[in-house]
């Protein structure tokens, strides 16, 4: 009895492989036709993300760490974050083909979207190490600045690139005008309706489908959504009033919307929209005092929120790692030994999800062995 | 014991009866629905499953029934438990898939998961008795798009 082994049915293959780590995925593609067909996928693409977007003990989250002088990026997961005091991060393959200069836009789904200062983009997945370039935005003359923001259309099944350009008219009025790129169609469109306003804000935070940037509308300081499913504009009230200084729209996990503002004394304000765009359910959580041998040049970088088990708050500023209780007590902080001045970081989770489009790709197998369109790090 | 108490028998496919509390069989959702419909006769057969996996499944139902038993002892009960042999656990996979019990299922996956994520891909071949359709060049060429994963 012993030596026979119960041979499963390909669902409860699926139920084992996808508990594993991408890594290992990635070997076993050559187990078999059959393993590499199941496990490339869209549909076990999206199971196992969402297994690891779920899991309680956040061992698939992980904080990425990029340091803009040394051109280097770093990640350690969230579960070391939150049980370790030190750390070892570990060195990720970057795109070699990326310019040095760059800013991370967004991650959503295990992708992540860099942007150059000449204004190409990238999507890049580091678990699986792959990257795709994206075609030109066209970039505009007259170009006053410009802010971004990358998510995905669940109804199209489809991951979009945001640009808004301000751009300066001959009299020297501002005009706006608004870029969308889809990675299923790989191609830009421009989208019309964008009201009247100036971002206060360099990437905008995706939440429930929607993206949001801090912005002057009407001469108010409110937060504009874009929709990216529908294509829609729509806006919200900020929880208070807010007299300027550093305040952005974050996120904390998919679907919650929270406002963060910071004074001169660095003591930030954390609001909770406790129900999506109801604007009663603005709640403040707490406000935190930054300590100021934790800041880098006196900036704070991007900040990065994360909740473990309801009653822990990961707060990524500077170069520190603070862990606080729901009342916005400092409990612990985390040391990375071997990088202590990264310029950014985002949460990302670990995911089989391919920079490119599926379009097409019917063939599994073949999507499987040949990754058209995409690079490999190395 | 209180006069309440129901018993359900269950016999496994090698022919073995096994005679339990209804309220702990329950913790299958296939019986549970045979219980609700009221299509429970003297004996619920269970073609899929044989008696030394099914002494198995109700070693854990039992434990996991126990009043009063702490999560410490139940975590320890739990990694004994998953302490088998390979093909006890694909065929505990097996039972707790036809018995619809989710808590045996993730914990078997998750267990054959984390042993099996770091070995090669003959070894898991030879575990689940999977034979190599690539050609040689097949295999080499889908191993080069991912060789850092074999590092």
């Amino acid at each position: 009895m012993e030596n026979s082994i119960p041979v499963l049915p390909e669902e409860l293959v699926t139920e084992i492989l996808s508990r594993l780590p991408v890594k290992s995925l990635l070997k076993f593609m050559c187990v078999s036709k059959s393993w590499l067909a199941l496990i490339s996928s869209p549909e076990f693409v999206k199971t196992h993300l969402s297994l690891n977007a779920n899991n309680n003990e956040y061992t698939r989250h992980k904080v990425m760490m990029f340091e803009r002088t040394a051109y280097t990026f770093r990640d350690c997961s969230v579960s070391c974050l939150f049980n370790n005091s030190s750390i070892r991060a570990n060195n990720l393959d970057y795109p070699r083909q990326v310019p040095c200069c760059f800013y991370m836009v967004g991650s959503v789904n295990g992708l992540i979207c860099l942007v150059s200062q000449l204004k190409e983009f990238f999507l890049w997945n580091p678990s699986i190490r792959k990257y795709k370039k994206l075609s030109n935005s066209k970039t505009k003359t007259n170009l006053v600045y410009s802010v971004y923001g990358f998510g995905y259309d669940e109804f199209h099944d489809d991951y979009k690139v945001v640009v808004i350009f301000i751009i300066r008219r001959d009299d020297f009025s501002l005009q706006i005008e608004v870029k969308e790129y889809s990675l299923k169609s790989d191609s830009w469109r421009t989208v019309d309706n964008c009201p009247s306003i100036t971002p206060l804000q360099q990437s905008g935070m995706f939440v429930n489908g929607k993206l949001h940037w801090v912005s002057i509308i009407d001469l108010k300081r409110n937060i504009i959504s874009f929709d990216l499913a529908y294509g829609k504009w729509g806006e919200m009230e900020l929880p208070c009033y807010w007299n300027g200084g550093r305040g952005e729209v974050l996120s904390l996990g998919s679907d919650r919307l929270v406002f963060c503002d910071c004074d001169e004394i660095y003591m930030l304000d954390v609001w909770l929209m406790k129900e999506y765009g109801v604007k009663e359910s603005w709640m403040k959580m707490f406000t935190i005092k930054i300590p100021q041998d934790q800041l880098v040049y006196r900036n704070l970088g991007q900040i990065c929120l994360h909740m473990a088990s309801g009653s822990e708050i990961l707060v990524v500023f500077g170069s520190s790692f603070m862990i606080y209780n729901t009342k916005g007590d400092p409990l612990r902080s985390s040391k990375i030994i071997n990088s202590n001045n990264w310029d950014e970081a985002r949460i990302y989770i670990e995911s089989l999800v391919w920079p490119f489009s599926t379009v097409g790709t019917e063939d599994a197998t073949k999507r499987g062995l040949k990754s058209s369109g995409c690079e490999t790090t190395k | 014991m209180s006069s309440s108490t129901k018993f359900l028998t269950l016999k496994t496919c090698d022919d073995k009866k096994f005679v339990l509390d209804e309220a702990i069989a329950v913790r299958s959702q296939t019986i549970k629905n045979m219980v609700e419909d009221d299509c429970v006769s003297n004996v619920i057969p269970l073609p899929n499953v044989n008696s030394k996996t099914m002494t198995k499944v109700i070693e854990y139902w039992k434990k996991h029934s126990e009043e009063g038993v702490s999560k410490d002892v139940l975590m320890d009960f739990d990694k004994a438990f998953v302490k088998v042999h390979h093909s006890i656990l694909h065929a505990l996979i097996l039972a707790a898939n036809f018995l619809n019990d989710k808590e045996i299922l993730d914990m078997m996956c998750q267990e054959v998961a984390d042993r099996i994520k770091g070995k090669t891909p003959e070894e898991i071949r030879k575990e689940f008795d999977i034979k190599n359709d690539f050609t040689p060049e097949e295999e080499e060429e889908i191993r080069k798009e991912n060789a850092w994963a074999f590092e």
